[in-house]
């Protein structure tokens, strides 16, 4: 950051490059796959030309896919930044306080129980709410709210989920543990109303820039902050709502999809910017863009086999990640 | 001169253990205070729970004639400034992004930090000599330019009282005295004023016009550097001999040594 001036010149710069290239994945997602889409052809559909030979297959297959991709990727990117921010620890994911095993256990006991659709969803979303208030309730009990203190509680009840996971997986038969694998790694090929994530990525990112100020002078400390002014206590419990509703409301679309809250927010720093106001929009763009490349490709490299996209997160992440974070040493 | 903070009958206490109790004491505009004592006595402790930051047993504290429970975080901290002991850097930032959070509490959520802003945060930083690492990331810096950048960044915050928790650790001897002139500049102008935990009394007597001796929860001297800072009493603070010696630079204090 050379200038204060330059550098809110080259944010808004930089947003909006980032908001150009998510149109492109996008564009790119919806003519991608097995029946090609050609770009006139493309235009004309997204222009409303119902007659398009493959009308159908981009209108309520691939746009809503890749907009859900697009949604997630971005709720993920965002409750990351902010579960790193109001744990202070830069391993803190939005899986890491148990909301993905809250839902785990919803979604799988519905599986389980033969029932899918919207029992499958509401079991997530369900055991995800549950699984963030146990972890307030058992946090709050007794005196101080510290990050640590949230930090153990949540790893020991995700350490509980995941318990019961394995027995769930164990006593599963055959016939619904393939279905489970999936659900557990991340599955978006049953996306079909990216409406409720679309709007609650814009929600949660409005609502996390009001605070964005706040979580620059957090960083330096939970004392200095109070002294600057700031309801601490007040901010973290938005902090951990917000941040918890995000991932729920990703893993009850998308499932348990890893990796992108991990790794997104620590890429944005390095390479963006660590000012919260430019981070959380910038961190959810990129892992908005990120996921819709990784799930077109998951449905494409090994066609017509899909893999799940929680694979394909991790095979393009873990080198990317490396390899900037070496970069960023020299 | 009139009062910026007032203490009256102040009781304070840190895990059971009582720091002070029936503490009166006035701070006017202008003036700068020493807050001398022994490790572990609750000079510390003293210090937070005058910026608010710690809860007191009994007694009332006031800020421009305002009760201080009463004043809401934020304009508090337009108020009163406070640095802290230790600085934690633990996240990536630059230089001038640090000191920039003093304006954080005069910015409305939604506001941007202006040209004036910087502008404050930028002459701060030169009066702390840090000018020219205002790109550096705070990772990189030294013990004692951290401490520097500390004290800008409370600079930058423009508080009407500054309280600080030894300001002088971890600086060098040049800079130990040139940021203690900065402080007493900045009282100058007649509406700020200081209170500085000091270990160094020749630091305390050279800067300050105020001190406020800790010697045990009961006994608490406060008043005139000159007259609280007499050998007597310094040997009742510290339990150890402390010389107070006349020589062509003005009054010295030195510790006895009898080895």
């Amino acid at each position: 950051m050379a200038h204060p001036r330059f550098a809110l010149k080259s944010s808004a710069l930089l947003l909006g490059t980032l908001v150009l290239t998510g149109v492109a994945s996008l564009l790119f997602a919806v003519a991608t796959g097995s029946v090609p889409v050609r770009r006139h052809e493309l235009w004309a559909i997204l222009l409303g030309d119902r007659s398009a030979p493959n009308y159908i297959l981009v209108t309520e297959l691939r746009l809503p896919r890749a907009l859900t991709a697009f949604a997630c990727g971005g709720m993920l990117a965002l409750a990351g930044a902010l579960m790193q921010v109001l744990l202070r620890n830069p391993l803190a994911d939005p899986y890491i306080l148990g909301v993905s095993g809250g839902a785990a256990v919803g979604a799988l006991s519905a599986l389980l129980s033969g029932l899918g659709g919207l029992w499958l969803t509401g079991g997530a979303f369900i055991g995800a709410m549950l699984s963030m208030l146990l972890v307030f309730a058992l946090t709050q009990g007794q005196g101080a709210w510290t990050p640590t203190r949230l930090l153990l509680t949540g790893v020991v009840v995700a350490a509980g989920w995941g318990a019961i996971i394995s027995l769930i997986l164990s006593l599963s038969p055959d016939t619904t543990l393939r279905g489970m694998i999936f659900w557990l790694l991340g599955d978006l090929s049953q996306a079909s109303h990216p409406g409720l994530g679309v709007g609650t990525l814009v929600l949660g990112l409005l609502i996390a820039l009001i605070s964005a100020r706040e979580l620059n002078v957090l960083v330096f400390g939970e004392l200095k902050a109070r002294a600057l002014g700031i309801g601490v206590d007040r901010l973290r419990l938005r902090l951990y709502v917000l941040a918890s509703l995000l991932t729920a409301v990703a893993i009850t679309i998308a499932g348990n999809i890893g990796f992108i809250g991990l790794i997104v927010p620590h890429l944005t720093r390095l390479v963006v910017s660590h000012d919260h106001r430019v981070l959380l929009p910038a961190s959810a763009l990129i892992g908005a863009i990120f996921l819709v490349i990784a799930d077109t490709l998951a449905r494409t490299v090994f066609s017509p086999v899909q893999l799940p996209v929680g694979v394909m997160t991790a095979l393009i992440g873990v080198p990317l990640f490396l390899y900037l974070l070496r970069r960023s040493h020299h | 001169m009139s009062a910026l903070l007032a203490i009256h009958r102040l009781e304070i206490s840190i895990a059971g253990n009582r720091i002070c109790r029936g503490l009166d004491l006035q701070i006017d505009c202008g003036s700068r205070w020493a807050v001398l004592g022994r490790n572990g006595c609750g000079k510390t402790t003293l210090l937070k729970t005058l910026a608010g930051l710690h809860p007191r047993d009994a007694g009332e504290i006031t800020l421009s004639g305002e009760d201080l429970d009463t004043i809401p975080r934020a304009r508090l901290a337009r108020m009163l400034g406070i640095l802290f002991q230790e600085q934690d850097t633990a996240f990536p930032g630059t230089v001038l992004e640090a000191a920039l959070i003093g304006r954080h509490p005069h910015l409305a959520p939604w506001r941007r930090e202006t040209e004036s802003d910087i502008e404050l945060a930028r002459s701060a930083l030169a009066q702390v000599g840090l000018a020219n690492l205002e790109s550096r990331i705070l990772s990189t810096l030294s013990g004692g330019e951290r401490q520097r950048l500390a004290i800008a960044a409370l600079l930058t915050q423009d508080s009407e009282l500054c309280l600080l928790d030894e300001p002088s650790t971890h600086l060098d001897l040049y800079h130990q005295i040139h940021t203690l002139r900065i402080l007493r500049e900045s009282t100058h102008s007649g509406d700020k004023a200081l209170v500085m935990v000091l270990h160094d009394v020749n630091l305390a007597a050279r800067f300050c016009d105020h001190a406020l001796l800790l010697i045990d929860p009961e006994t608490l001297l406060h008043g005139p550097t000159r007259e609280v800072l007499t050998e007597e009493n310094l040997f009742k603070a510290y339990g150890y001999p402390i010389r107070r010696l006349a020589t062509e630079q003005g009054e010295i204090f030195s510790p006895a040594w009898n080895d």
